[in-house]
């Protein structure tokens, strides 16, 4: 976990729900990421100087003067090449043992691209399934989902889907 | 998000031993790990795709399994919050959570592109549930799975699939016979669905009947199958073969320029 030279620590939380705490604060962000009681959660609700942090991992045994910090920014990703072939958590960690990716700091979460930036989708998708090809060919810059029943092999078939989708 | 371990260590495996490791990226939420945490796996894979799409230009494909548990997570917090909930237990904004996803899939004028492919998980086949409701609202189609029981296998079921973009390319990027020989097919399969219920009311069923029911078959378990893998002038190819063993050239009613060149006997 991350630790600025000069930090303010809160310590008096005033609510705690099943999935969140609240203390009164200020300089504080919406969507800015915070430990409380050495776990990560981000800010979900700002009103005046009342806070309310969203415990990630649930708020069980957290005690009423845990230590809250916050951390100055949303959740972000290092980006670049170096991505390729690693396994990360939900934060951005890696989890494959290997080490951290050196790269650009970007906050995730950013705003969908502006339309008049966009092309229209024109480049076809084959996967090698024809149900999908034949029948419903896909096309780059789509988004599409599959509705699957739980018990169907919908993993199996996206792991396909990823190793043998090629453009033309 | 939500993942098994099992499905962790197979998706794992698949990437190790396909020697593609290095072209793919992955974000991880295994049911071990707090539900909450996985709100943050989309925009996660979506920031390093967009610097793949972005800044150089790649052609990226976001795989984002199980969306169903992703907006289970909303409902979560959303509840624990004192949220008021809205249908199924979802939250209000279930809509504009999902579609700030989805709605990052892009084509770039540059040629980079993000294309995304999700999975939701229905619970007894119900889509009217809010989640696939939703997701139904903003995807540009879907891809429907369901086990054929007659042959066993699990099918992509052209009843139910659809991809909205697909005449985009479909006979220009694809073989000119394309689009006629997948309507053709789709007319076919249609009519063995009518005979198999006047098989199962127990009328009798005409010889073009019964002739349907074989290329049903057939077709099932060359093409729609989800363990088909061919491309797509074979897959045309298979389609004009069935044709030709079930069904007259009348009845297949395709263009008699395309009927000439790929017709079989």
């Amino acid at each position: 976990m991350e630790s600025q030279a000069f930090q303010k620590i809160y310590t008096k939380l005033t609510n705690i729900t099943k999935a969140t705490v609240s203390l009164k604060a200020t300089d504080v962000g919406y969507e800015e990421m915070a430990t409380v009681h050495g776990r990560l959660a981000q800010v979900v609700k700002l009103m005046g100087d009342q806070v309310v942090l969203q415990v990630f991992s649930g708020t069980e045994g957290i005690p009423t003067d845990a230590e809250v910090s916050f951390l100055g920014r949303p959740p972000q990703l290092k980006v670049s090449e170096d991505l390729g072939g690693r396994f990360f958590n939900a934060y951005g960690d890696p989890i494959d043992g290997g080490p951290e990716v050196e790269g650009e700091v970007r906050d995730i979460g950013s705003p969908s691209v502006n339309p008049v930036r966009r092309k229209q989708p024109s480049q076809l998708i084959a996967t090698g399934i024809a149900g999908i090809d034949l029948n419903n060919s896909l096309v780059s810059g789509q988004k599409i989902p599959f509705f699957a029943d739980p018990d169907q092999p919908y993993n199996q078939v996206m792991a396909s889907v990823a190793l043998r989708a090629k453009g033309r | 998000m939500g993942l098994t371990n099992d499905d962790y260590l197979y998706f794992k495996n698949v990437f190790e031993n396909a020697g593609e490791i290095d072209r793919i990226v992955s974000f991880v939420n295994t049911t071990d790990d707090p539900p909450v945490e996985r709100l943050l796996v989309p925009d996660m894979a979506l920031t390093a795709a967009e610097y793949f799409a972005v800044d150089k230009n790649e052609s990226v494909l976001v795989l984002l399994t199980d969306m169903t548990l992703f907006a289970d997570a909303l409902s979560i917090v959303s509840n624990r919050m004192d949220q008021i909930p809205s249908k199924d237990s979802m939250p209000g904004s279930l809509y504009s959570d999902l579609a700030r996803i989805y709605e990052k899939a892009v084509q770039f004028p540059s040629g980079g592109s993000i294309t995304i492919i999700a999975v939701t998980t229905l619970s007894g086949g119900d889509i009217t549930h809010a989640i696939p409701d939703n997701t139904g609202y903003i995807t540009e189609g879907q891809l429907f799975l369901r086990r054929d029981t007659e042959i066993g296998k699990v099918i992509v079921d052209p009843f139910r699939s659809l991809s909205r973009l697909k005449q985009l390319v479909i006979g220009k990027q694809t073989r000119a016979d394309h689009p006629q020989v997948m309507n053709a097919a789709i007319r076919l399969y249609a009519d063995a669905a009518n005979a198999r219920t006047k098989m199962e009311n127990g009328f009798d069923l005409t010889d073009y009947d019964e002739r349907t029911l074989e290329f049903a078959k057939s077709y099932s378990n060359k093409l729609l199958a989800i363990d088909v893998n061919v491309d797509t002038d074979t897959m045309l190819n298979i389609s004009w073969e069935l044709f030709s063993k079930h069904f007259k050239k009348a009845e297949v009613g395709v263009k008699q320029e395309f009927t000439e060149k790929y017709w079989i006997g």
